[in-house]
Parts: structure tokens; C-alpha cells; sequence
């Protein structure tokens, strides 16, 4: 067993913020194993629920996206297979982004046994609920090609930027995890309070509707919406095929690093009172 | 190599918290309407300035009423808390043998809880692979290793986890209170497994309650009492003035 960092230890002496950065990478890299093995047996234990497992695990959130389209391409006398392109390239990365919130706040609250017991370093446990989510999302991103190559959509070559995307996204959301997962520790309700703002943000981030829909007003206030930023560079790489410009790339890297810092420097002010709120 | 563990002035601090359900709403309201008591506790000191120096070829056992700080100075020493106060070195590694299955997951098979357990150990893939000949043998689950462990009895899965757990050779050797469940046959096994571990170790911190164990495997105790330190030395004196010390509450 590594116990890293503990073979000396002060309480008088405030381990620096480098430091405790690269304590934490040392760390998670000697329990890559254990971070592996999380990821593995949550998605196996929630693709195995099931009788078709896996397979049902696609269908479900297509389903629910299928008559979506139905719904809003009629409304908006569109053709069914622009806007449902459309639609699934805003909502996959949607999805990504607040299951990763919604679990990411019960991931310290539920490790509590684990953290208890063994040493175990915390950042661990907001990283797995990111493995887990980002795979969720690579596999609903195949049956979404799948869905295109039934409608016969076309993707430009730009598609080969959507792991850049996807990076920077998932950097922006761990930062967002490291603080909503901490919080809670604090605040029990938090929970419920993330689910209410999520629920608005939806209707507030293009997704159901094209930004050019709204009224200039409505627009600006959307231009407040941090999510939207990302779920943008989704909607130019997939459904527009191209590739986003700088202006559409810097609000997301700024918010991305932003709140990267923000999760990093509340972790090393309050790791050490995770163990005694649990 | 010696290993060492050198407690100096360490205290841990706990706080009971009044409210002990946070939440964001009453913060806010107390914020808006201005009270002052956020977040009212009472601290107390598990552990209250301890110093204590444990040598390689030391076999520590840890003795004391519930609540007395045995179990938090083992997770202080194995780093789940953080001490608020004095320092701490600890030279070599620590394997701890806590309370056994909370690594586990139910829905896992047996073989998949090795890797997991292991991995919670802080074992590479490898090493398990390695060794998982070992533990399957050990345990004497070869038939369950392919079903979910929540299809285990409760004797099983503690079986699993003792055999995971004691599968190498430790350096510092952390056990709290944990002794195999299991059929007479394997709590025999398990005993003689410990002795060989804790004679391999090159050091033992142990807490039980269960004095002859104690009496069996140390050569130091140290009786805790309300985060203090009160005696500390060879086992037939400490444990029977820990001893005495219980027949006089039983006899108050």
C-alpha cells in the first residue's frame, strides 16, 4: 500500500499549492488501477440491469430524442432529418454535461465507505464520475452516426476537431464536478438546488432551438449561459461540419481553465474536512 | 529496511455538529435574516497530543474502552485523517487490514472484487493476476469465483476479503479489529495466516478488543483512554491494569 506524501507530515506547515497538485497527480496515478476498476463496474453494472443491456442502454435516450425531433421539427416545419441532426448534436453533449453535474455531486458523499477505510486520494472519485460519464456519452455518440447514416446526413472531414471539443469540455466539467462534489459535502441540499438550476439552464441553452430564434433580448441573456459556449463548438462540428472559429473556441477554453482552477484550489483548501463531514 | 512510525504532539479534533444535516436554504436564510450561528459544534479531541515512537520488531497492540481514539490513531497513522495539530513520519508501507468486504461490489463477480479490492489496496492489475491463484486457493471459493458476490454468504465474502486482504508480504501492518468470519476450519487457517504475516512484518499496529489476541501477537500495548495515552508497555502490566480499571466501572 503507497501512502504518499505521509511519510512526512507537519500540521504546522501548510503544504503549498504546487504541491498538493502534484501530490494528486502522483497519487491518482498510482491508484489508476482502482479509478479504472470504478469505471468499469459502474458501467457494467448499468449496462447489465437490463435484459438487452447495453443495446437498451442506446435505445433508451434515442427514443426519447426521437420523438423530441418528431415534436419540434413539426413545430418548427422543419425538415425531420436537419433538425434531428441538429437536436442529437446538442443533446448528447447536454447529457454529458449534467449527468456529469448530477453525479459528480454525490461522488464524494457516496465514496464515504471507501474513504473511511482506506487512503484513497479524493480527487479520485470526482474523476471517475467523469470516466463514466464520457464513455456514456462516446456510446451514445455512436448511435448517433448511426442515426445520421440512416437519414443520410453528411459530416465534413471538421468531425476529426470533436475530440478537441470533447477535451475541453471535460475539463470545464471537472472543474465544475471537483466544486459541486466538494460543496455537497457541506450543503446536503445542494442536490436538489443543482437539479432545479439544470433544469433551467436547459431551456436557456440552445438545444430545442436555434439561438437565431430568439428575440435579441432572450439572446443576450443567453450569452450568459456558460454552457451554451460548449454545446456550440458540438452544434459547428457536427451538425454545420465546420470547423469553429477562434471567437467560438476562447469562451470555452477561458471558462474551461477558470473553472478548472477554482475546483483544484477549493479541493486543496478543504480536502483534509472532507473525512470529518462525511 | 526499518521502519518506523514517530507520533509527535498529534492531536485530532472531531466536531458534533448540532446540525449535522448542512444545508444550503438555512444558510441563506440565516444569512438574509442575520443570525449569527451558522454552523454551531462542539469539538472534542480523539486523540489529544500524543507521542508515541514505534520501532521496527515492535508488536503494538491498541487497548481502551469504545470511543477511547484506538481506531483514530490507526486511520491517522494509515493518513485517512489529517491531524490538526503535531507532526507525523511514518518510514515503510503500510498495509492496513481493515474492516473486511467494504471494498466490495455486490454486483461484481468474485474474481472482478479481487482486481477491485486490490486495486483499493493500491496493487497493480499485475501483481493481482499474479496472485490470484493464490487467493482463489486460499479462500476455497473455487466454484463461487464466477457468480456475483451478492450471492455470497456473509462468511464467504469475509472469507474473500481476509484471503485478498492478507495475500502480501506487509511492511507496516495496520489491523483493526478484524478477524476472519468463516466456518471453525478457516478461522483456524486465518489465525496462522496473521501469525506468519505479523512475523514477516516488520512492524504491527494493532486494536482489538479481544485481550488474549493481544496477549498472543504484541510485545508492547498502549491503553488509550479519552485520546490520552495512559500507560504504555509490556502486555501483562497494561492489560492488567486495563483490567482492573473494568472491574471497578462494573463494580460502581
Amino acid at each position: 500500500m503507497l501512502q504518499p506524501n505521509l511519510q512526512n507530515f507537519d500540521a504546522a506547515k501548510k503544504t503549498g499549492f504546487f504541491e498538493f497538485i502534484s501530490r494528486n497527480i502522483r497519487e491518482i496515478i498510482t491508484f489508476r488501477h482502482a479509478l479504472f476498476n470504478f469505471i468499469g463496474s459502474a458501467l457494467s453494472s448499468r449496462y447489465r440491469r437490463s435484459a438487452i443491456g447495453f443495446f437498451w442502454s442506446l435505445l433508451n435516450p434515442l427514443f426519447t430524442m426521437l420523438v423530441m425531433a418528431i415534436v419540434f421539427s413539426s413545430l418548427y416545419k422543419l425538415p425531420f432529418a436537419t433538425f434531428s441532426l441538429y437536436l442529437f448534436s446538442g443533446l448528447l453533449p447536454w447529457n454529458l454535461t449534467t449527468s456529469s453535474i448530477m453525479e459528480g455531486s454525490r461522488s464524494l458523499l457516496q465514496a464515504e465507505a471507501y474513504l473511511k477505510k482506506v487512503y484513497i486520494p479524493k480527487t479520485l472519485f470526482p474523476l471517475v464520475t467523469l470516466g463514466i460519464e464520457v464513455v456514456n456519452f462516446l456510446l451514445s455518440l455512436i448511435s448517433l452516426f448511426f442515426l445520421a447514416f440512416i437519414f443520410g446526413s453528411k459530416f465534413s472531414l471538421n468531425i476529426i476537431y470533436l475530440p478537441l471539443a470533447l477535451f475541453v469540455t471535460c475539463i470545464f466539467l471537472f472543474g465544475l464536478i471537483l466544486i459541486v462534489s466538494l460543496t455537497t459535502v457541506f450543503f446536503r441540499d445542494l442536490l436538489h438546488i443543482i437539479q432545479i438550476i439544470m433544469l433551467g439552464m436547459f431551456y436557456l441553452t440552445p438545444i430545442l432551438y436555434s439561438k437565431t430564434m430568439l428575440s435579441e433580448s432572450v439572446q443576450a441573456l443567453v450569452d450568459y449561459n456558460p454552457f451554451y459556449y460548449f454545446i456550440n463548438l458540438f452544434h459547428l462540428i457536427i451538425y454545420e461540419g465546420k470547423f469553429p472559429t477562434f471567437a467560438s473556441w476562447w469562451p470555452c477554453i477561458i471558462l474551461a481553465i477558470g473553472t478548472l482552477s477554482i475546483g483544484v484550489f477549493i479541493f486543496y483548501k478543504k480536502e483534509d474536512d472532507i473525512i470529518y463531514r462525511l | 529496511m526499518s521502519a518506523f512510525i514517530k507520533l509527535e504532539n498529534i492531536s485530532v479534533k472531531f466536531k458534533i455538529y448540532h446540525n449535522s444535516n448542512p444545508s444550503l436554504k438555512e444558510a441563506a436564510i440565516n444569512l438574509l435574516t442575520g443570525k449569527k450561528n451558522l454552523n454551531t459544534y462542539r469539538e472534542f479531541y480523539a486523540l489529544n497530543q500524543i507521542n508515541l515512537d514505534i520501532r521496527t520488531g515492535d508488536r503494538l497492540g491498541l487497548i481502551g474502552l469504545n470511543g477511547a481514539g484506538k481506531s483514530t490513531l490507526l486511520k491517522t497513522i494509515s493518513g485517512i485523517y489529517r491531524p490538526h495539530q503535531g507532526k507525523l513520519s511514518v518510514g515503510g508501507k503500510i498495509t492496513p487490514l481493515m474492516e473486511l468486504g467494504a471494498g466490495f461490489d455486490p454486483e461484481q463477480t468474485g474474481k472482478k472484487n479481487i482486481l477491485l479490492y486490490g486495486a483499493l489496496l493500491g496493487y497493480s492489475q499485475e501483481i493481482m493476476h499474479i496472485k490470484e491463484k493464490e487467493i482463489i486457493e486460499f479462500s476455497e471459493l473455487e466454484d463461487f469465483m464466477d457468480l456475483p458476490l451478492k450471492y455470497y454468504s456473509s462468511g464467504m465474502s469475509s472469507r474473500l476479503a481476509f484471503s485478498i486482504a492478507t495475500v502480501t508480504d506487509p511492511e507496516i501492518l495496520i489491523i483493526d479489529e478484524v478477524f476472519a468470519a468463516g466456518d471453525a476450519h478457516f478461522v483456524e487457517k486465518s489465525s496462522n495466516r496473521i501469525k506468519q504475516m505479523v512475523a514477516k512484518s516488520s512492524m504491527l499496529v494493532m486494536v482489538s478488543h479481544t485481550l488474549s489476541q493481544i496477549e498472543d501477537l504484541c510485545n508492547r500495548v498502549v491503553y488509550l483512554d479519552h485520546g490520552n495515552i495512559l500507560m504504555d508497555g509490556n502486555p501483562q502490566e497494561v492489560i492488567s491494569l486495563y483490567e482492573k480499571k473494568i472491574e471497578e466501572m462494573n463494580t460502581r
